[in-house]
């Protein structure tokens, strides 16, 4: 499990990191070997002890948990960047920062108590819930956005086997630092784009 | 049909599948009734008062107390040099039922415990209450890495052996912006099927009060928002039967200051009545409240003040509908007396098994202070009532 595992949630945090790295720093200007470096050098940062406790500590005490989806999309994001292995299309990649953005529309402002309807609270053993993210998978699967349908299938995979501390299925899928993320991609578009091969 | 596009849609069936069958339905879940508690009889109206903190830190606030299984009184409060500073913890000790004598003050939960348990940096601690489950004892209490209380969040040990030593400290996760700003203060209840109703309250963005429904291993369940906006928080629950549960909220509202908010719930725990302001006033202060013979007759502690906080005082309630009376102040600031700003707050009132009742609360935030009083003292104080509130 990854919150049982203190050595997955602090790789869970290296990769948080490593995505907010590869969107903020020109590191598309390095060579392979110079990326290498500097992602090595982040993992071993945050897995390391800071004063009294490792990194991650201090990471995940800001951040909280990332989501499924975030660290599926932070992989593929890492492998996209700077190893030209084009995981999610173009198209597919604006049509997972739509869905974010409209999710934490939707969620944060109610789940903070904007009105007394809670959306946080359907994420608890709805099967609406997981209904609708069937229907939105089979979707992606119809139109060929494969590794979209992967993603959602893998939080909910996540949430029945319950891998995080939390049971509500909102935790599996979306996060704050991952809709930051998500944020930063738009108005960097060029992260979007794969890099050309070293 | 490729072999990727046909390898996804097994991955997709098998995912969701699992998923699926792995639902369960939320039981609604059902108060354990208050137990009819009995005074001794013929006894001599007893009222006695102490400081119980002792004088580890210079600040201490928001005291919490149990009835262990043998009877002793355990109380926790959270000190340190000031609220919120870097050295905060949580402090404990036990009062003997039978020689009457308190044990000496433990620090039972420091922030470098919650920090390795809970594999985050916390910064301070706060906030402690406690309930007797079984034969553990669950300790819920608050935590702070980021900012003020607001980025507060709720964490859970559990002691079996009457709080000498305490389990691994858990973190309950109970919002999705972070798992930030929400906070505890007054006691949790117990449903028939062991799953825990625990009155929380946000203090971010909105300050609202919600019950966050636990399983036996203190996962949540569910939840349950009481209120909504920046109006109420701290509720303190009282179950009126299986079904229906009574709330009384601390009024933080900036159009409607000055009264203590009310709420009851109509049929299920998701559906509770709009906030209601009773004639008692509350100077945006916690208060605390039990159940004496039946479920509608109330004792609260209460400040007594629509904006200060400079006395602690008890009203009493009859019966659903019935009008509230003041019947005892056991602190009060003297008139024209330079005090410290909102000197008296937090209380928590204990009714026990035999009936008596032990208060505490913070004193001027240098104490915690306990009283106790019987009810025989109780029924003094009734039968002396000062005015309707």
């Amino acid at each position: 499990m990854i919150s049982a595992s203190p050595l997955l949630t602090g790789l869970a945090m290296a990769l948080l990191c490593l995505a907010f790295a590869t969107i903020l720093l020109p590191l598309n200007r390095l060579p392979l070997v110079g990326r290498m470096l500097v992602i090595v050098s982040i993992t071993l940062l945050v897995m390391l002890p800071v004063s009294d406790y490792p990194g991650w500590y201090y990471v995940r005490s800001v951040f909280g948990d990332s989501s499924v989806t975030a660290l599926v999309f932070y992989i593929a994001l890492i492998l996209q960047q700077h190893f030209s292995w084009q995981l999610y299309q173009e198209n597919e990649l604006v049509l997972l920062r739509r869905l974010v953005l409209t999710t934490a529309l939707l969620l944060y402002p109610f789940a903070l108590g904007v009105t007394h309807y809670d959306s946080y609270s359907q994420g608890y053993a709805n099967p609406w819930l997981l209904g609708g993210l069937l229907m939105l998978t089979l979707f992606c699967w119809l139109v060929k956005y494969y590794l979209l349908a992967i993603t959602i299938t893998a939080a909910v995979t996540a949430y029945s086997l319950q891998l995080l501390e939390s049971l509500n299925l909102w935790d599996y899928l979306i996060d704050p630092a991952f809709l930051l993320i998500m944020i930063l991609t738009w108005l960097r578009p060029s992260v979007q784009k794969i890099q050309p091969r070293q | 049909m490729t072999a990727i596009r046909l390898g996804v849609l097994l991955v997709i069936a098998a995912g969701f599948t699992l998923a699926l069958s792995s639902l369960h339905a939320i039981q609604e879940p059902a108060f354990v009734s208050p137990e009819n508690r009995t005074s001794r009889p013929n006894s001599e109206p007893v009222l006695e008062e102490a400081f119980i903190s002792g004088d580890l830190t210079r600040e201490v606030h928001s005291a919490t107390a149990i009835e262990l299984n043998n009877g002793d009184i355990r109380v926790f409060w959270y000190g340190g040099k000031r609220e919120g500073s870097k050295d905060t913890s949580i402090y404990s000790r036990v009062l003997n039922k039978d020689s009457n004598s308190w044990s000496a003050v433990d620090e039972i939960m420091t922030r470098r415990t919650v920090t390795l348990d809970t594999h985050r940096y916390i910064r301070k601690l706060g906030n402690p209450v406690a309930l007797v489950n079984g034969d553990k004892i669950w300790l819920f209490f608050v935590s702070v890495s980021v900012g003020g209380w607001a980025g507060s969040s709720i964490n859970l040990s559990v002691s079996d052996d009457n709080g000498t030593t305490w389990g691994p400290v858990k973190r309950l996760i109970s919002s999705p912006f972070m798992n930030i700003s929400t906070l505890v203060k007054n006691a949790p209840l117990l449903t028939d099927n062991g799953d825990v109703i625990l009155p929380a309250y946000h203090e971010f963005l909105g300050k609202f009060s919600e019950l966050l429904q636990l399983d036996s291993a203190g996962n949540v369940l569910n939840k349950n928002r009481i209120s909504h906006g920046r109006e109420a928080i701290q509720p303190t629950l009282l179950p009126v039967d299986s079904t229906h549960a009574i709330a009384f909220m601390r009024n933080t509202s900036a159009r409607q200051p000055g009264k203590l908010w009310f709420s009851r719930n109509q049929d299920k725990l998701d559906n509770w009545t709009p906030l209601e302001a009773l004639t008692l006033p509350n100077p945006d202060a916690a208060v605390a409240a039990v159940q004496l013979n039946t479920a509608d007759e109330l004792l609260l502690v209460f400040n007594n003040h629509p904006s200060e906080r400079d006395d602690i005082s008890m009203a009493y309630r009859p019966g659903n509908g019935a009008t509230w009376q003041l019947i005892h102040q056991f602190e009060k600031t003297i008139s024209g007396a330079v005090e410290e700003h909102n000197p008296y707050s937090y209380p928590y009132l204990l009714q026990t098994h035999d009936g008596n009742f032990h208060l505490f609360y913070t004193w001027k935030r240098k104490h915690i202070k306990h009283v106790y009083f019987n009810r025989a003292a109780l029924l003094d104080m009734l039968s002396s009532a000062g005015p309707e509130l």
